[in-house]
């Protein structure tokens, strides 16, 4: 499915003396099976836009078309499960699978493959099936209560998925875990939109970055794209993670690095890139080697008699040294050979 | 100075939670507690000032035992504790008046809660916002409205429990701020507890919790070295650290311990 | 949305000598009104009442819309009452259509019903558009504190509403968040016959019930780190003072009630 938001606004409380404008003119197209990061500041309208994508709120202004399926009906919420920020706060069913089921049931899984549908989604998350049918989701750890709320979400079997901040109040793990799960997902052709203010985990997990700035779209490109507008992002209060400004802050001071890096991994290999290559002469351009000037040396050294040898060492002016031949005019004067290398 | 001693505790009928664990904190000290999510972090936080008491070993406080009621609340005025959830410790229905809860409860006289609450409120820049209702503020200065209330207390020992994961980043650093702050002009003990590692780079010392233990105890330049230590116990690496130790490895010793990105590129440029 | 609306019962931000009077005084003397409406029971005492109800009106600065604001919601139910007293007051038939009879001196006392429903209402909206829900607990609080020898637990009392105050946008936030999180589960509220309906209410009110629980006990342990013992031993910083105004209009009112009340018993 493809989603295409034309010049889309959203409204708080329009109308009163309170009113708020969340979103203003928002163009974008998300195409099918697209992992999509974004991110923003709390207040930059991106909850506001998740729960338009997601068909719960209808836009101000403009107008979102999703590609076989029209918003506005209840069928949307179907094809496009969101997450909300912590999900935990919505259980209430006595087991997980009627939790689990809940979603499904509503929009109108007829009841005999209610189980099959539970039993997939849970298989999904990684909850066994056998273990967590008839527990109480209330009894369950913080991990395990997200992953119910999840499954819920998947059993829909939704084209979309939407996931406002998945990862708020998670451990190390359990981010690696659901950054997993959401890239298996999007291996298995769903679009995701991971929305996120950790620009990190938006670089390591997005093949497009969009950035939202007080309800508008500041950026929207690949994390290479993305990263290299530094001064752009330090505007909205957001910050690259710290190797990539570091490969960038090294490529302004002028060094020869690509200054491209995204990751750790990324920025260690360009760095060291360059300190292998730091000492060696610089290979580009070649200067050119100029001809090797004529060895006029060699005819003008002089005749290096016995005589003058022994004269020099003995001092005796009995011995008369015999003067150095005169140059002759046009030819260079000899000097006598210094030792040491040639310059060439 | 806080010392735990041969402390065990565990929640009714489940595993053990902490295990036999011993610990000094002076005072002045910036600790910062890193490990899973379950490993233990928040019921220590919990034990420092009373929430929770031992099931066998102690914990003293400048002497005084949580254990023994009597002392309990002196403890707790000398051990301010911050909590995870903005909204859910807010009790008063304004700013100040919030700040002067626990003062109140301590029966401070009504001239000297004037005094610490505009103290309190002129330090950790809220004057503006004193009268506001909890509801209208945001998860920062609803943080910071907790912090400040430590301040009036004029407590030593100030516990957070991962103050800053449910704020965004822009909030995050101006709470982290305030603390710098005050550990700094108030010599006050901090004893962090969060997921974000680099935030434990603000540490005088990092303790990993795991299984109940205190399973290291260094300073984090230190710590953040042992990258694969790290990523075998499933902790996050701060980026600088990693970056640092990758060039290391390859023979770059000029870079071994870094922990900030402008010595990073300092090192790099020479 | 409902955070920027103020906290129940529309305080009017004004200042005037109603607004400066000590709440717990202003309690006291709208109880002592209330109960001078119904002690009186001639045109002459009903007309001074309503002067009187006029002149705290006219004192607190208070606009008429914020006040019709609040007597809207009831206005339907003072009309009901006095069409009601109307048609069923007993006595002589004065006026007859069909099979309704209206009795003698039935108009005289609909009315007079009407009138003191509606003096009543606008009595109790200006305490409540004149004092902030905070001020009025410290009100209760401290007209209860002299049945501290009772048992009557002022405090905890005075506490709880407080806490109540404090909460309740946080919750009413709480359950639009939840709301709009089963919406997108597919959860309708207005669909099938009223048992499927009051169970479609559980995937709202289950997770509301549960968020409000686990606050009041982050609260709790919160209020515990903060040293909350109960009110042994604790000051309060901010007291509510008593003025000399506050002496003279309770005066007031108390010889209200004391002059009807002898009326009353000896007319």
């Amino acid at each position: 499915m493809q989603i295409e938001l034309q010049h889309v606004e959203y409204c708080y409380q329009e109308g009163s003396p309170f009113a708020r404008k969340a979103l203003q003119d928002i163009n974008l197209t998300i195409r099918s099976g697209e992992l999509i990061a974004m991110i923003g500041h709390g207040g930059s309208g991106k909850s506001t836009l998740s729960l338009l994508l997601s068909g719960l709120y209808k836009p101000s202004g403009g107008r979102i078309d999703t590609y076989d399926v029209k918003t506005g009906k209840e069928d949307t919420f179907r094809n496009i499960g969101l997450v909300f920020q912590y999900p935990e706060q919505q259980l209430f069913a006595e087991t997980v699978y009627e939790e689990v089921a809940f979603g499904a049931r509503n929009f109108g899984v007829p009841k005999d493959y209610l189980p099959i549908r539970v039993r997939k989604a849970l298989e999904q998350v990684g909850l066994d099936p056998e273990l967590f049918w008839d527990r109480s989701p209330f009894s369950l750890s913080g991990g395990q209560k997200r992953r119910v709320c999840i499954a819920g979400v998947l059993a829909v079997e939704p084209k979309m998925l939407i996931l406002d901040e998945p990862t708020a109040g998670m451990d190390e793990g359990g981010r690696r875990w659901m950054m997993e799960l959401v890239r298996k997902l999007n291996r298995e052709g769903r679009s995701i939109l991971w929305i996120t203010h950790n620009m990190r985990e938006a670089a390591e997990l997005a093949q497009r970055i969009i950035v939202l700035n007080k309800g508008s779209i500041l950026l929207d490109g690949t994390p290479e794209e993305v990263f290299a507008q530094e001064e752009l992002l330090a505007q909205a209060g957001l910050e690259i993670p710290q190797a990539a400004s570091v490969v960038r802050e090294l490529k302004r001071r002028g060094l020869p690095l690509p200054g491209a890096a995204i990751s750790v991994e990324q920025a260690a290999e360009e760095i060291a890139d360059y300190l292998a290559h730091k000492d060696e002469p610089p290979m580009e351009p070649e200067p050119e080697i100029p001809e090797p000037a004529p060895l006029e040396d060699e005819e003008a050294e002089p005749e290096i008699s016995l005589e003058s040898v022994l004269a020099a060492a003995t001092k005796d002016p009995a011995f008369p040294v015999p003067e150095p031949e005169k140059a002759v005019e046009g030819e260079p004067r000899f000097t006598p050979w210094q030792g040491g290398a040639s310059d060439v | 100075m806080i010392e735990i001693r041969d402390l065990c505790f565990q929640y009714a009928a489940e595993q053990p939670v902490l295990q036999d664990l011993n610990l000094d904190i002076r005072e002045g000290e910036w600790i910062t507690l890193i490990g899973a999510n379950g490993s233990g972090k928040s019921t220590l936080a919990r034990q420092l000032n009373g929430l929770l008491l031992p099931d066998s070993g102690t914990v003293s406080v400048d002497g005084l035992l949580t254990s023994d009621e009597e002392q309990l609340w002196e403890i707790r005025s000398r051990v301010a504790f911050v909590f995870q959830n903005p909204d859910n410790q807010l009790v008063a229905t304004s700013v100040e008046d919030d700040i002067a809860f626990a003062l109140e409860n301590l029966g401070f006289p009504r001239e000297e809660i004037s005094q610490r609450v505009e103290g309190a409120l002129s330090e950790m820049n809220l004057t503006a916002l004193r009268e506001k209702a909890p509801h209208l503020l945001s998860g920062g200065e609803k943080q910071r409205v907790a912090i400040a209330g430590a301040l009036a207390m004029a407590s030593k020992y100030l516990v957070l429990d991962e103050p800053t994961s449910m704020l965004d980043p822009s909030m995050r650093r101006s709470v982290i701020e305030c603390l710098q702050k005050l550990h700094q002009e108030h010599g006050l003990a901090i004893i962090y507890i969060t997921n974000i590692m680099e935030e434990a780079l603000l540490a005088d010392r990092v303790l990993v919790l795991g299984e109940g233990r205190v399973l290291r105890d260094e300073k984090p330049a230190a710590l953040f070295m042992d990258h694969r230590w790290l990523r075998e116990h499933q902790l996050d690496i701060p980026q600088i650290s990693y970056l640092a130790e990758l060039l290391a490895e390859r023979g770059h010793e000029q870079f071994r311990g870094v922990v900030s990105s402008k010595e990073l590129v300092e090192i790099v440029c020479r | 949305m409902f955070k920027e609306k103020l906290l129940l019962g529309q305080y009017y931000p004004v200042e005037s000598p109603i607004h400066r009077l000590n709440a717990g005084c202003k309690i006291l003397i709208t109880i002592l009104y209330a109960i001078s409406l119904f002690l009186a029971n001639n045109w002459l005492c009903w007309g001074g009442l309503s002067i009187l109800c006029l002149a705290v009106i006219g004192m607190s600065r208070i606009p008429l819309r914020a006040l019709w604001r609040g007597l809207r919601v009831v206005a339907v139910f003072c009309l009901l009452a006095v069409i009601l007293n109307i048609f069923f007051y007993p006595g002589e038939t004065a006026w007859q259509w069909g099979f309704i009879s209206i009795s003698q001196g039935a108009f005289s006392h609909g009315l007079a019903i009407g009138l003191r429903l509606i003096l009543l209402v606008i009595f109790a909206s200006l305490l409540t558009l004149s004092t902030t829900p905070i001020q009025l607990t410290d009100g209760i609080e401290a007209l209860l504190r002299p049945l501290a020898p009772l048992h009557v637990p002022a405090h905890e009392i005075a506490m709880m509403m407080s806490i109540a105050l404090r909460f309740i946008p946080t919750l009413l936030d709480e359950f639009e968040r939840i709301r709009l999180a089963q919406r997108s589960r597919g959860a309708r509220l207005d669909q099938g016959n009223l048992i499927r309906r009051t169970l479609a209410l559980l995937p709202l009110l289950v997770p509301l019930f549960v968020a409000a629980f686990r606050r009041a006990e982050d609260l709790a342990q919160a209020m515990e780190a903060k040293c909350y013992r109960g009110g042994e031993g604790r000051t309060r910083w901010k007291q509510s003072t008593w003025k000399i105004w506050d002496t003279l209009a309770l005066g007031l009112f108390l010889l209200l009630f004391l002059g009807l009340l002898l009326l009353r018993i000896f007319f």
